[in-house]
C-alpha cells in the first residue's frame, strides 16, 4: 500500500491502514528519537507518542508532501518535550551504544569513543550532526526537519563540527 | 573587497565541502589558505573529522510499537464515542423515571416482558458504551489531555 493511500483511509477512520505507516517508519523514527533524546525508553516513548499524534493531524497533512518529513516535525516536538520533562540522565552505560551501527568502519573502542563524543553534545547538537552525516540530509532538507532557515542551519553545523573536532583532538581520536 | 577573516573561510570551506555553492570567490579562498597555515590545518582535520562521520551508519532498531499503538487508537476511539454520548448516565436515569411513571399509571395490566424494560434499556446503554460494569479497573487511566 502507498502511503498517501493508507493516510486517505486512516483519514476515513480506519486505524488499521495506520499500520502501513507505522510498520513502514518505526525504526527509522526510534532512531531519530534515539539520536535526540540519547536514551532508549524515553525514544520508544516519544516514537509512540508522536504516531498518536501523527494519526490525530492526517486530517491536516498535505498529501503533496512525503510523509516522514512531515511526521519528524511531529516527532522532534515530542521527543523535546520528552527531554524538557525529565532530568538528564548520566550516559553511564555507553557499552551498549545505540545512534552508531556496529561493527561499523571503526575498531568497537574507537566506535564506543565516538558515540561517547556525539552524547557529550546537546539534544540539538546531536539531532543536527546525525541528520547530516548518517542520513545525509542536505541543507534545504535540514532546515525543513528542524523548521530554521538554511543560514542558520549552516551556521549550526559549523559550530557543532567545531567542537566535535575540539573535543576529538583532545580525545587523541585518529581515525586515519 | 576587504581581506576575509578567517572564520569566513572557515565556513565557506564547510559550505563547499556539503556541496554547497560557496558565495566566495575560490581564488579568494584559494589566496587565504596559502597564507594561513592555522586555516590550512584545520581544513585537514575537518575533512578527516567529515569523512569519518560520513562512513557511520546510523543503527535501526527493529521494535515493534504497533501493538502498544493500535491498543491507545482503540482506547482513544471508545473514549471518543463516549465523549459522543453526553450524560450517558443521565440518560439511563431519565429512561427509568419515564419508565416508572408509566408503571404507576393506574388499572394497567403489566407483563412480563414490561417488567425487563429497565434491564434492557441498562444493559444496552453498557453495550452501546462497550462498558463493563462490573471490570475493576487496577490501573488508574485520567483523561489525556
Amino acid at each position: 500500500m502507498e502511503d498517501l493511500a493508507a493516510i486517505r483511509k486512516c483519514r476515513e477512520g480506519d486505524t488499521d491502514a495506520f499500520h502501513h505507516l507505522v510498520r513502514r517508519y518505526q525504526g527509522q523514527a526510534i532512531a531519530h528519537a534515539i539520536s535526540i533524546l540519547g536514551n532508549r525508553e524515553d525514544a520508544l516513548d516519544a516514537v509512540q507518542e508522536a504516531f498518536l499524534n501523527a494519526f490525530q493531524a492526517l486530517k491536516r497533512f498535505d498529501g503533496s508532501r512525503r510523509f516522514y518529513p512531515w511526521f519528524y516535525v511531529i516527532l522532534r516536538n515530542c521527543c523535546y518535550k520528552y527531554a524538557a520533562g525529565r532530568k538528564r540522565r548520566e550516559t553511564d552505560d555507553l557499552e551498549s551504544a545505540e545512534i552508531l551501527l556496529q561493527p561499523g568502519s571503526l575498531s568497537p573502542e574507537e566506535s564506543i569513543s565516538l558515540e561517547r563524543t556525539l552524547m557529550e553534545l546537546s539534544s540539538e547538537e546531536r539531532e543536527l550532526i546525525t541528520l547530516r552525516h548518517l542520513d545525509g540530509l542536505s541543507y534545504e532538507e535540514l532546515a525543513e526537519r528542524l523548521e530554521v532557515p538554511r543560514g542558520t542551519v549552516m551556521s549550526r553545523l559549523y559550530n557543532v563540527r567545531n567542537k566535535l573536532r575540539k573535543r576529538m583532538a583532545q580525545l587523541n581520536f585518529n581515525a586515519d | 573587497m576587504p581581506e576575509p577573516i578567517c572564520e569566513s573561510v572557515r565556513r565557506e570551506l564547510m559550505a563547499g565541502g556539503d556541496g554547497q555553492t560557496p558565495s566566495m570567490p575560490p581564488e579568494v579562498i584559494d589566496a587565504h589558505l596559502a597564507s594561513c597555515a592555522e586555516c590550512r590545518a584545520e581544513s585537514v582535520e575537518m575533512e578527516r573529522l567529515n569523512s569519518l562521520l560520513d562512513s557511520q551508519r546510523r543503527q535501526v532498531p527493529t521494535d515493534d510499537l504497533w501493538p502498544l499503538i493500535r491498543q491507545r487508537l482503540d482506547a482513544e476511539k471508545s473514549m471518543a464515542r463516549k465523549r459522543a454520548v453526553p450524560y450517558p448516565f443521565l440518560l439511563l436515569a431519565g429512561s427509568l423515571a419515564v419508565y416508572k411513571l408509566f408503571e404507576l399509571v393506574p388499572d394497567r395490566r403489566i407483563e412480563l416482558f414490561f417488567k425487563l424494560v429497565p434491564v434492557i434499556i441498562a444493559i444496552s446503554l453498557f453495550a452501546f458504551l462497550r462498558e463493563n460494569p462490573f471490570k475493576v479497573n487496577v490501573h488508574l487511566e485520567t483523561e489525556r489531555e
